[in-house]
Formats: C-alpha cells, sequence, structure tokens
C-alpha cells in the first residue's frame, strides 16, 4: 500500500513537471498567433479609421517594442496574473473572467448531467446488440446529435420550448424581478439553495435547462460513440467470456463486468471532452445569452476587445491543462495500471 | 530482388485492406459508407451546379418578403425577400470548398510532420508531439476564432484557419501509425539492405500509413464543417452576403419566431452533410479497426 502511493506520489510530480512546458507552448502559441501573425491585429481590429486611437492603443500594449520584450513582458504579466483591462468593460480582466467563469462552469456541469447518463444509455443499447435494429437506430440518433451544429439546434429549443410552450426561459441566467443570491460558488443554482431561496432556485434552473440541456445533447452523441466502442471492446474480454461460461445472468454479465470494465477509458475521454463542451460552450452561451467566458470571448470579438481576447484564451489555457492534470492524477489513482 | 520481395508484401497489405472493404459493403458499415459517399457526393454535384438547379437568383429578391414555404418558394422567402432554397443550395459551395481547402493545408503541413516525427524519433518527435498534443488539446473553436480575429474573413483565410485546427489530427494519426509500422518485417528488411532512408520513407512506410488518410478526412471533415458554420455564426467566417449556411442562420436567428425557415433549412442541410460525413467515417473505422487495432495498441 505505501509502495503504490509512492508511485502515485512520483507520478504526480512527473505530471507537474510536465504540465510547465505545456503551459509555455500553448502560452507562447497565443503570443505568437495574436501578435506575430501577419498583419497588424489592433489594425485588423479597428480598420483604417481610427489611425490615432489605434496608435494609443498600440503604445498602451506595448506594440512597438520588439518582439522579444513584448514576449518577456506578455509572460511576465501572466505570471503575476495582470493581464490587463478591457477595452469595453473597462474592468481588469482577471475580473471579468472571475465574474463569468462560475457561469461556464455551471452550465458545463449541468450539461454533463444530461450529456453522460444519455450518452451511456445510447451507448449500452447500441454494443449490448450489436448490428441489430436497436443499435442502428441509437447511432444514427448519436450521430444525428453530436453533428449537430449547437447554435442552430439552440435557436430551434428556444422557440419550440422557451416561444411556443412557454416552459423555459429565453435567455439570462436569472430574471431581471430576481435578486442575485449571495455570492458563494458564483452558481446561482447552487448559491440559492445554499441560502434557502427556493423561488430564486427555480428561477436558475427555469434558465438554465434549455442551454444546459442544447450542450449536453450535443455531447451525448460523442459520449455514445465512446461507450459503444469500449464496451464492445470489453464484451470481447476474456472475463465477459468466463462469467457468461460460469452461466451468470446476460445483464449482470453486461452491467457488472463489461460496463464497468468500459467505464475507465470512457470516464477518462468524458473528462478530457471539456474542450469540445467549451467550444459549445461559446456558441450556447452566445444564443442564450449566458454571461460565461464564452459570451465574453464573442463580445470580445464583437466589440474588438483585443485585450479581453488574449486574456480569456489564456486564462483559459491555463484552466484547461490544470483540468487535465487533475483528470490523469484521477485515473491514475482510479488505476494503477496506467502508472507503470 | 529483394526490393521486389518487400514490394509483395506491401501490396499485399494494401490489398487485404482494398478486400476487406469490398467484401463488407453489405454489412452494416459498409451500408453506413456507402450511403454517406452517395449523400456527400450529392451535396458536391449541388454545390457545382447551384448555378442551373437553384430556382432563383440566391442574391436578389424573388418574392415577398418572408413569405412562408410555397409551391414557388419551397423553403419561403427571407426577410429581403431572396428565396431560401436557392440560398441554402448556393450555400453548399463555402463549407465544401473550405473543408476541401482546409484538408488539403492540413494533410500538407501534419502528414509529412508526422511521418518525420514518427520515423526518426528523439527529440525532434518528443518536441513536436508536445506542440501539437497542446494544439489538439484546445478547443478548436476557440483557436479558429482567435487566428479569424487576427487574418479576417474570406474563404481562403477561413480554410487556413480551419487547416491549423486539424493539422494535430494528421500529425498524431501519421505519426503512431509511423512508429508502429517501423517495427514491421518489410521496414527492417529494407533498412538491413542499406536502402536509402528517403526510399524506405516513401516507398514502405508512406504507402501503408496512407491508408489513415481518408478515416482523418472523415472524421475530421464533419467537425471542420461544423467549426466553418461556427465561424460564420459568430461573423467571422466571410462577408457578407455570400450564401453561406452558418451566416444565414445567424442572420435570420433574431427573426426566428417570424420566419423560422430561413434559419431551420440551412442548419438542416449542416446536419445532413456533417452526419453523412460522420457515416462514412464510422464504417471506414469499423471495416479497417480490426486491422488497425493491434497497432494503435502502443
Amino acid at each position: 500500500m505505501a509502495r503504490t502511493s509512492g508511485s502515485l506520489r512520483v507520478y504526480v510530480l512527473q505530471r507537474l513537471l510536465l504540465m510547465v512546458p505545456m503551459v509555455f507552448i500553448l502560452l507562447t502559441l497565443v503570443f505568437y498567433v495574436l501578435r506575430a501573425a501577419p498583419g497588424d491585429p489592433v489594425g485588423a481590429i479597428l480598420g483604417e479609421r481610427n489611425i490615432a486611437y489605434a496608435d494609443a492603443i498600440r503604445r498602451e500594449l506595448g506594440l512597438y517594442d520588439p518582439l522579444y520584450v513584448q514576449y518577456f513582458d506578455y509572460l511576465r504579466r501572466i505570471l503575476t496574473g495582470n493581464m490587463g483591462t478591457s477595452l469595453y468593460t473597462r474592468n481588469s480582466v482577471a475580473a471579468d473572467v472571475a465574474q463569468r467563469l462560475p457561469a461556464t462552469l455551471e452550465l458545463t456541469i449541468a450539461s454533463m448531467l444530461v450529456a453522460v447518463p444519455v450518452g451511456i444509455l445510447l451507448g449500452v443499447i447500441s454494443a449490448t446488440r450489436r448490428d441489430r435494429p436497436a443499435d442502428i437506430i441509437s447511432r444514427l440518433v448519436a450521430a444525428v446529435m453530436y453533428n449537430t451544429p449547437v447554435f442552430w439546434f439552440a435557436l430551434i429549443m428556444q422557440l419550440i420550448f422557451s416561444v411556443y410552450l412557454r416552459w423555459f426561459e429565453v435567455g439570462g441566467r436569472l430574471s431581471a424581478r430576481i435578486s442575485f443570491p449571495p455570492n458563494v460558488t458564483g452558481m446561482y443554482t447552487i448559491d440559492s439553495l445554499l441560502a434557502g431561496q427556493a423561488y430564486t432556485f427555480v428561477d436558475a434552473v427555469r434558465h438554465l435547462i434549455l442551454p444546459a440541456t442544447t450542450l449536453g445533447l450535443v455531447l451525448s452523441g460523442f459520449f455514445a460513440r465512446i461507450v459503444r466502442a469500449n464496451m464492445l471492446q470489453s464484451l470481447q474480454a476474456d472475463y465477459v467470456e468466463a462469467a457468461k461460461a460460469r452461466g451468470i445472468r446476460r445483464g449482470d454479465v453486461f452491467y457488472r463486468h463489461a460496463l464497468k470494465n468500459a467505464m475507465v477509458p470512457v470516464a477518462t475521454t468524458m473528462g478530457l471532452s471539456f474542450a469540445i463542451l467549451f467550444s459549445g460552450a461559446i456558441l450556447t452561451e452566445t444564443v442564450f445569452s449566458w454571461e460565461g467566458i464564452g459570451r465574453y470571448v464573442y463580445l470580445a470579438i464583437q466589440n474588438r476587445d483585443y485585450p479581453a481576447l488574449q486574456g480569456a484564451v489564456v486564462y483559459y489555457a491555463i484552466i484547461m491543462v490544470f483540468i487535465s492534470l487533475l483528470i490523469d492524477i484521477f485515473n491514475a489513482w482510479l488505476d494503477p495500471r496506467i502508472r507503470y | 530482388m529483394a526490393t521486389v520481395t518487400v514490394d509483395i508484401v506491401r501490396r499485399s497489405m494494401m490489398g487485404r485492406a482494398l478486400r476487406v472493404f469490398w467484401g463488407q459493403s453489405k454489412t452494416v458499415a459498409g451500408i453506413l459508407v456507402w450511403i454517406g459517399l452517395a449523400v456527400v457526393l450529392a451535396f458536391v454535384a449541388i454545390a457545382f451546379l447551384a448555378p442551373w438547379i437553384a430556382p432563383y437568383d440566391p442574391n436578389l429578391p424573388s418574392g415577398p418578403p418572408g413569405a412562408a414555404p410555397s409551391a414557388e418558394h419551397w423553403f419561403g422567402t427571407n426577410r429581403l425577400g431572396q428565396d431560401v432554397l436557392s440560398r441554402t443550395l448556393w450555400g453548399a459551395r463555402i463549407p465544401l470548398s473550405v473543408v476541401a481547402l482546409a484538408s488539403a493545408i492540413s494533410l500538407a503541413i501534419g502528414a509529412p510532420l508526422g511521418l518525420v516525427s514518427g520515423f526518426y524519433g528523439g527529440y525532434l518527435d518528443r518536441f513536436l508531439v508536445l506542440v501539437m498534443d497542446s494544439i489538439y488539446a484546445f478547443p478548436g473553436l476557440l483557436l479558429a476564432i482567435v487566428v479569424a480575429a487576427v487574418i479576417g474573413p474570406g474563404v481562403v483565410n477561413v480554410s487556413i484557419v480551419i487547416a491549423l485546427v486539424y493539422v494535430p489530427t494528421y500529425f498524431r494519426v501519421i505519426r503512431n501509425h509511423v512508429v508502429a509500422v517501423k517495427e514491421e518485417l518489410f521496414v527492417e528488411a529494407s533498412e538491413a539492405l542499406a536502402l536509402p532512408r528517403t526510399t524506405v520513407i516513401g516507398r514502405y512506410v508512406l504507402p501503408s500509413v496512407a491508408q489513415n488518410i481518408p478515416v482523418i478526412f472523415s472524421v475530421s471533415a464533419a467537425d471542420a464543417i461544423l467549426t466553418q458554420a461556427g465561424l460564420s455564426f459568430l461573423g467571422l467566417g466571410l462577408p457578407v452576403d455570400i450564401p453561406d449556411w452558418g451566416l444565414d442562420v445567424s442572420r435570420y436567428a433574431g427573426l426566428l419566431q417570424t420566419m423560422w425557415w430561413a434559419v431551420f433549412f440551412p442548419g438542416l442541410m449542416i446536419i445532413i452533410l456533417t452526419t453523412s460525413l460522420a457515416f462514412i467515417s464510422e464504417g471506414l473505422n469499423d471495416i479497417l479497426n480490426p486491422l488497425l487495432r493491434r497497432k494503435e495498441a502502443r
């Protein structure tokens, strides 16, 4: 036991060390894409008309310095957590991001709550009935869901469920007449529950359900494919054969033996799918006016808010590397084979 | 003489893959591939023939603004009185040309890097893998947004943006396969014969790795179309007034309640095209995986 936890510690340390070049590469890429790409970003963003303003911004951003000075300046500012000021909101980008992060987190967690069960269900139906009509139908459903443009799906959901049926709200996170719950996590559903404000909670949920379902259903198509593939593989394994030979009931073989073993790689992929989730979140947040990081990115583009765009991307890159590290460590803890 | 032997080995591998594929045309996987191919080819035909098959000019008003679908306008008209069906048919052009161009660029960058990286290994390989993995882990749309915001709109620019997103996909698959193929007997044999490395790569490694290209293409193409549509929707893809599915959805999103058809049909086209591409990739995957699984296990 002591040895196992020791090697886990070594593994965590290795992963932490590997994280440093990964973050560094991402930050360098972001820098070079935004600063050193052919053409001048400020000019491209502001156009020809605003020469004086563009000049002021260039000066503010240090664009007249040599590239390596800009690069080190950029790294130094990231290390000190200062990503500049948004041209549009006039707040520091760090504060803007901190304010919007819980909204995106709330949306992604809620959509995972939709995507995981739906994905597992579809995947298991497919794998246990391989090449039969149920498999073909659930694969078709999964393929259509995963390949649906999320912004279009969001619009259609909005039209059906908020405009025609009036079950849920069209957009935003909370109705205007309702005051914000006391800020603990920044996620309105959780904060209102913590404060015992049932009415606020219901309102927050009515806003959350539609974007979360939209994003979750799209993602569930992806999960269904992974569950199916892994389950098919584990169904061919010797231990499944052995379980069948021992006369264990079909259902038990499927769920207790095949599915459980298939879940390890599935959990990894699900954890790592937040890159897909975030691409979807940008579009979903845009359609539902959900004030998260995705919408912040969208508004930064619309308002040509260059520091905000760069800041949001840098923060996102750092958060992403941390999450993938956590998932790696979680997997190593779950499955000791990974470390060897 | 030895070269001939190695050639036969290589040819029989390719032949086996082809025979498996033809033999599968009555299985679910095979049928998926054929349906997918048929629909994609139909879209390619629509894109080419749009000027002749579209009933109206996509950019000129051809009826009352906001008319519901009818016999004259199957998909209705939009706020400007443009025929939605004509715009939808013309709209196939942008996604298809962007995907074709972007895939060609991704392949041209990702494949050679993957070949070199996988074949030579060492520090170069480690560095490239780290860089590519970093890009790969990044949300495709976010990367595309950042680059598109810098280089500006236009079909070629969007293709470059989308190509960047999929370079790591080509790189990874090809690099991993090269690492596996390098251990194969026929590569070792050709190295033992002291053939030049370019010959080994070009004649023995490349052909057996090349079978991945259709798979990667079909996997990334559906995604690339969604990314292109997403960029258009966010207003970063194209100059206005080009018929494009994503752009049309975004322009009429605000009028969804009064004229749903202007939004519904372009989006539906995206789904049909991307789902067909997904059919191809799922089918190919099912067919080729039994051959590849052993090698990909590393």
